[in-house]
């Protein structure tokens, strides 16, 4: 049986998530000097019969500015847009704290 | 019923012999037909490395090939517009929403390695504590953006097969 995802219920959390972040902590966030990050390649990320042998570099401010992109021009986004705001919503998770 | 046919022979064989060029054409028309189309390709050919489609993304993205000199295989572009017929109004924007992607992430490659730290937005790279963490970082970063070009690759193979 596969994992099954409620897109309405995953859009209701993050509306409710990130009004309770904005309220919070503001319109803007500032966070300590965090930049680069460790990503694990796809096809090992949800492996765990294996360690992750292939770890890559990612870039907060390189996602940032891609979402931005999404937001300001309305370009069409595409699946890896989910993987690059995944990247910031857990930089949010990990650095702020309420 | 060997006499009801041998009666009607005369007419019945020339009928059946029209009947099977009839249908032989429409088979062979059809199958042309999606053959241009793009649809009988159940698997276009997949590029084995990411060296293979920043060769190709580049190449078709490039002066040269604009101008159309020397074209042998289909660009990953003229795939995505084989498959159009097949798919749906969303996977076909889909593909083509990922293709401009990954150009857009070649082109973003190329200048990175061109430039690290001017892409190094909060000075994390240019204080790393060693030459060799530096590098490590740089490497790291490359292959990132490598794997992202790839997966939007990828996508694009999946939307349209």
């Amino acid at each position: 049986m596969g994992l099954r995802i409620d897109i309405n219920e995953v859009e209701k959390a993050l509306q409710n998530l990130l009004a309770e972040l904005r309220k919070q902590k503001g319109d803007v966030i500032e966070m300590e000097p965090v930049d680069y990050y460790w990503s694990i390649d796809r096809d090992e990320l949800y492996n765990p019969y294996n360690d992750p042998t292939h770890l890559t570099l990612g870039q907060l401010t390189d996602d940032l500015e891609e979402i931005k992109k999404l937001a300001d021009s309305g370009a069409a986004p595409v699946a890896q847009d989910l993987v690059k705001i995944s990247s910031i919503l857990a930089a949010l998770g990990h650095k702020t704290v309420w | 019923m060997g006499l009801i046919l041998n009666r009607k022979g005369v007419a019945v064989k020339p009928l059946l012999f029209t009947l099977l060029l009839v249908t032989a054409f429409w088979l062979l028309k059809t199958a042309f037909s999606q053959v241009s189309t793009g649809s009988m390709i159940l698997s276009m050919t997949t590029l084995e490395t990411v060296e293979q489609i920043l060769e190709q993304v580049k190449e078709e993205n490039s002066e040269a090939s604009s101008r159309g000199s020397g074209k042998k295989k289909p660009s990953i572009k003229e795939e995505i517009e084989h498959a159009k017929g097949r798919l749906s109004k969303s996977e076909y924007k889909a593909a083509k929403s990922n293709y401009k992607r990954m150009v857009e992430h070649v082109d973003k490659l190329e200048k990175y390695k061109q430039n690290p730290l001017k892409y190094d937005n909060l000075g994390l790279l240019k204080n790393a504590p060693s030459e060799q963490v530096k590098q490590k970082i740089i490497e790291s970063r490359i292959a990132h953006l490598e794997k992202e070009i790839q997966t939007f690759y990828t996508n694009i193979i999946k939307i349209i097969n």
